[in-house]
């Protein structure tokens, strides 16, 4: 049983020095993000001491006992002292707080539209026009007016986040056109600075009010418009009644990544009315709530709303035209792995040695995500929000990041890759409290105009029963979906309507399920412990108590100690717990405990 | 209690000698017997440090002198320390001989200096006395540390068989020594071509001590086309396939085929092991290459007695979407209360894609539980010399040898030169008994370009035979 400290110019680099021999103290930690610090001392001379003080860029140092590795990580803190140099080492989690990111993932709220001034593009006159963006991007011909032909453009633009990585390739949106005969109603996509990288007609008016639903893929590009113009072929002049000539947009969807778009066909003729089973190619990705476009690309096109998924290849909507067999179902769909595995490429990309680009243990909560923009956030930012939305199943999880081995980011559900631990207690503090319960909760949400809306209350009613009081959380949901706002509050509720005690125990050795006495290093934060000699009937909460998840662990390789926080310490942290695996060898327990 | 008692650096005219009456007369030495170290770093063997005081007369003819060979002790020691510190190549020892011992010569342990933080080398009384004809600094004390077992000067030496790589290399010692001893392990047969070009690949090494040379006991390796059972994912099938020409261990590798099962359903291949029962703990290696654009998932656990008794497993390790070289995956470390008789190995393709199959050359396992195991990851070498010089034999070096590296080191040598690299892993062996094993475990890219499962000669044309050394010197926590 043999560990070993290596210090090397990068994580697959040249050794630097093997200092293993001098050390007087290397702790090794993990904590809810994978490979958290590892401390470390060495007397040296003082000439040795600069001379790791002057090694170029972020080393790397691994520690590592028997072939597993108990720490991987960059070296970021040096401090000489006279008699020697103290380091500190913290996991390449930290390579996703180096540098800040900037994209567009999707949008699904109208603010943000406003109209392209005539500065900004020739031929566009927004004086011309009434522009609002109440709940709706609208377009008003105003009574009075008159446009040039092909000219005097009303256009409402979004402008991606300056600088972001991602530019936007596709848009779905309802719209009512009450356009003059002759009027386009088109899209424009933009790069930066205004210049054209695409457009099309989305609809050329014939004077009637017409319902739209589309569903369009654009060239990338930077902004994207919704425009009106005149193309009577000579001016137009608005005489009718006031504010009768006008364009609403709803409903509307940008998107910056199509992987997982439903993009279908109906298999069988549909027919009109409430609740129709309608079967399609593949009801993947689709969802209870989901806004799907139903119609051929140059017809108007409808949106339905899924109420319920029967298979495979069937789901069942209200359906208010007829639609023949060959019609495309289609959808955007943004999960959060896709945006995990963009950060990965981004950091992999500008800091190759600091982190994997290998995507292998990123999987995905199958959860579509309406409103995702990030601004000048760090990556680990992002990724503490991206854990927090819970993911498809019945009762949603909440999903964990972190990085461990080989630079390796993993995004999965929380738990899912722990192992467990098994402890026999020789001393036990529990404190009930309900200071962290809340058996009900409601949602907050936007509506597209930004307003806030209150979803639902759920409530548990096995937790209130339990409790005998109900407590109510706020959660905030930063969609318009309500579908996805009570996803968030149902992982949310999931989380708290039963919490764990707070509570500290003792123990002096750590087995694996089989008996068997494991190596201090093995365990890590996410993991599992079990009590096992405390009584089933003991408590009906016993299970609360028995079983708890690792929060973080700091194991002294010179020490041989293993301090392990629990999620739900006592106020002190007197729940340390300490723990020291004497070699086979030794008859007599020598162990350590410590309470802090 | 001593016969002989001496400091030295190796020279003799710089030696204190503590009982020779003339220089030094010892007045008092108790050895600390060493307990087992508390720390898992280990470098300087199972034992913590000793740190120990003496007491000496310091003899003169002068009072002058008297100091001299004072100064000349504190000398060594000062030097001691920095050779402790890395700043000085030339190691101090401690030479001692217990009356009437057996031994044809002195035992020897390193010192490292005075304590860290602790008092000086040497406490001079505050007076001194004129006696028996000399100058005489009465009952001066000496504190150092220095490592804990007292080695014999010379040491044995044993070599295994030639054999092609990757294989269980037995060597058996001369002697079966209860307590472990410091051992230099060196493995020859790498080569140096007379274009000047080294081609090593990274790997594996992989030491373990045996009771037996013939069993898996220790150290074991198993052909990954060979499991005595398969429990397949349905629509999986497995199938023994020659891949003599990427070099396979014995020819064919085993390969997994999930193109007709449904993606995240495991299929699981069970490996027998011999003789595992007094096991406690073992960490398990493989080599595998990914055929398709498939991401693999592989987990291994520990089979005891048959299929319905198997114990906790190790994490799941990710295998990413190929076609990939070969390469060898550490699928990680298994804790078993009552021994082992086999390996499972749990694998599935997370997605369908092509081909989608995964072969697996072989399996290594070795048996942690006796805490002597070394595992260490070693960097290879792709270069071209600067200047030419004749083919010849490189070999890699483990290096334990406490009375001239104050921490223990892998190298490569070539005829004298060494070649510095790169290793992760305690380099530190120390070995009891009479049955040591060892493998080296390492996929080739042959010349930056030719993937092969195995080390490959300097040519590149054939698998690599490989021939194990070991170097030991005995230990005593006592001089006897």
């Amino acid at each position: 049983m043999s560990a070993h400290l290596g210090i090397y110019t990068t994580r697959n680099g040249p050794m630097l020095t093997d200092d293993t021999g001098r050390l007087t103290k290397l702790i090794v930690s993990t904590s809810a993000h994978g490979y958290d610090s590892c401390q470390m001392s060495a007397p040296m001379p003082v000439d040795d001491s600069f001379r790791r003080y002057d090694w170029a860029g972020v080393p790397n140092a691994l520690v590592r006992a028997d072939g597993t590795v108990a720490f991987d990580g960059r070296i970021e803190d040096t401090a000489i002292r006279s008699t020697g140099v103290d380091m500190t080492a913290f996991g390449y989690q930290r390579s996703l707080s180096d540098n800040p990111y900037t994209a567009l993932w999707t949008k699904s709220t109208v603010d943000g539209f406003r109209p392209i001034l005539t500065t900004e593009v020739a031929g566009y006159t927004p004086e011309l026009y009434k522009f609002d963006t109440n709940n709706r991007i609208n377009i008003t011909l105003p009574q009075g007016s008159i446009y040039g032909n092909a000219a005097d453009v009303g256009s409402m633009i979004f402008q991606k986040p300056e600088g972001g990585s991602r530019q936007i390739i596709g848009v779905m949106f309802d719209a009512v056109s009450a356009l003059p005969n002759n009027w386009v109603f088109r899209y424009v996509a933009w790069s930066s600075g205004f210049g054209v990288a695409g457009t099309a007609a989305i609809f050329n008016s014939g004077g009637a009010v017409t319902v739209l639903n589309k569903f369009i893929t654009v060239a990338a590009c930077d902004y994207l418009s919704f425009e009106v113009f005149n193309n009577t072929g000579g001016n137009y002049l608005v005489n009718n009644a006031p504010n009768v000539w006008s364009l609403n947009i709803t409903n509307v969807r940008l998107v910056t990544a199509t992987t997982n778009k439903v993009d279908t066909t109906m298999t069988a003729g549909q027919v009109a009315g409430v609740n129709i089973t309608c079967t399609v190619g593949s009801t993947a990705r689709m969802y209870v709530g989901q806004r799907l476009h139903i119609g051929l690309a140059a017809a108007a096109g409808e949106g339905v709303v899924v109420k319920q998924i029967l298979s495979a290849t069937q789901f069942v909507a209200d359906f208010t035209a007829p639609f023949a067999i060959g019609t495309p179902v289609q959808a955007f769909v943004i999960y959060a792995d896709e945006i995990a595995r963009d950060l990965v490429s981004t950091v992999s990309t500008l800091n190759s040695a600091q982190l994997s680009s290998n995507t292998g243990l990123i999987q995905s909560p199958a959860l579509d995500l309406l409103s995702e923009s990030y601004e000048d956030q760090y990556p680990s930012a992002v990724l503490n929000r991206l854990i927090t939305l819970g993911d498809n199943q019945t009762t949603p999880r909440q999903w964990e990041w972190g990085v461990y081995d080989d630079q390796q980011l993993y995004f999965r559900p929380e738990g899912s890759a722990a192992r467990t631990w098994y402890v026999d207690i020789s001393t036990l503090e529990v404190q009930r409290t309900i200071d962290r319960l809340f058996n009900s909760a409601y949602a907050v949400y936007q509506e597209q105009g930004g307003r806030t809306l209150r979803g639902a209350v759920s409530t548990a009613a096995t937790s209130v029963r339990r409790y005998g009081v109900t407590r109510r959380q706020a959660v905030n949901v930063s969609t318009t979906s309500l579908t996805q706002a009570n996803v968030q509050r149902d992982a949310s509720l999931n989380d708290t309507d039963d919490p764990p005690p707070r509570f500290g125990i003792t123990f002096d050795k750590i087995f694996t399920a089989a008996g068997a006495v494991a190596p201090i290093w093995l365990p890590r934060a996410g993991d599992t412990i079990v009590i096992r000699n405390l009584p089933p009937t003991i408590s009906v909460s016993i299970d609360q108590v028995r079983t708890f998840r690792i929060a973080r662990t700091s194991c002294d390789l010179i020490a041989r100690t293993l301090t392990i926080e629990p999620e739900t310490p006592l106020p002190s942290l007197a729940s340390m717990l300490a723990l020291a695996v004497p070699p086979s060898f030794v008859t007599t327990p020598w162990w350590i405990q410590i309470r802090g | 209690m001593f016969s002989f008692l001496e400091l030295t650096d190796g020279v003799v005219a710089d030696a204190c000698e503590l009982t020779d009456h003339t220089r030094f007369a010892l007045v008092h030495y108790g050895p600390i017997v060493a307990p087992l170290v508390d720390n898992v770093l280990s470098v300087h063997g199972p034992w913590a440090e000793a740190q120990e005081q003496l007491t000496v007369h310091v003899l003169g003819t002068t009072a002058a002198e008297a100091y001299h060979n004072a100064a000349a002790l504190n000398a060594l020691l000062d030097n001691a320390r920095r050779w402790w510190d890395r700043s000085s190549t030339t190691p101090i020892r401690l030479r001692a001989t217990a009356q009437d011992s057996v031994l044809a010569k002195p035992l020897e342990a390193p010192i490292f200096g005075r304590p860290i933080g602790g008092p000086p080398n040497m406490a001079l009384p505050a007076v001194w006395s004129e006696q028996f004809g000399k100058y005489v600094i009465q009952n001066m004390t000496v504190a150092f540390r220095r490592g804990a077992p007292f080695l014999t000067a010379a040491s044995e030496s044993a070599a295994g068989a030639a054999t092609a790589n990757p294989s269980v290399m037995a060597i058996t010692m001369p002697s079966a020594p209860a307590t472990p001893g410091p051992c230099v392990f060196s493995l020859a047969g790498f080569a140096l071509t007379a274009g000047r070009a080294i081609d090593i690949p990274n790997g594996v090494l992989l030491i373990a001590p045996a009771v037996s040379a013939v069993s898996d006991n220790g150290l074991a390796m198993v052909e990954g086309e060979s499991p005595f059972n398969t429990t397949l994912a349905a629509g999986a099938a497995f199938a023994s396939t020659a891949d003599a020409a990427a070099r396979a261990s014995a020819g064919n590798v085993g390969r997994l085929n999930h193109a007709g099962a449904v993606a995240g359903v495991e299929s699981r291949l069970s490996y027998s092991l011999t003789a595992w029962g007094a096991a406690r703990r073992m960490a398990v290696y493989c080599t595998v290459r990914n055929n398709s654009a498939s991401v693999w998932t592989i987990r291994a656990e520990n089979l005891q007695t048959d299929l319905a008794l198997s114990t906790p497993g190790t994490l799941v390790t990710t295998i990413p979407a190929g076609p990939s070289n070969p390469q060898v995956l550490f699928l990680g470390e298994l804790d078993m209360p009552s021994g082992s008789s086999g390996v499972n190995i749990y694998a599935t393709a997370t997605t369908i894609s092509g081909a989608c199959t995964l072969d697996i050359d072989t399996l290594v396992m070795v048996d942690l539980s006796s805490g002597q195991a070394t595992i260490l990851q070693v960097a290879g070498y792709r270069t071209t010399l600067i200047t030419a010089t004749p083919s010849s034999s490189v070999q890699l070096e483990v290096r334990t040898r406490p009375l001239a590296d104050v921490d223990p080191y892998a190298v490569w040598t070539n005829v004298g030169n060494l070649f510095p690299t790169s290793y992760s892993g305690s380099p530190a062996v120390w070995m009891s008994g009479s049955i040591i094993k060892a493998v080296w475990y390492a996929t080739h890219l042959f010349g930056g370009t030719t993937p092969y499962w195995t080390t490959q000669n300097a040519a590149g044309a054939a698998i690599l035979s490989l021939t194990p050394t070991i170097t030991r010197q005995t230990t005593y926590l006592l001089p006897e």
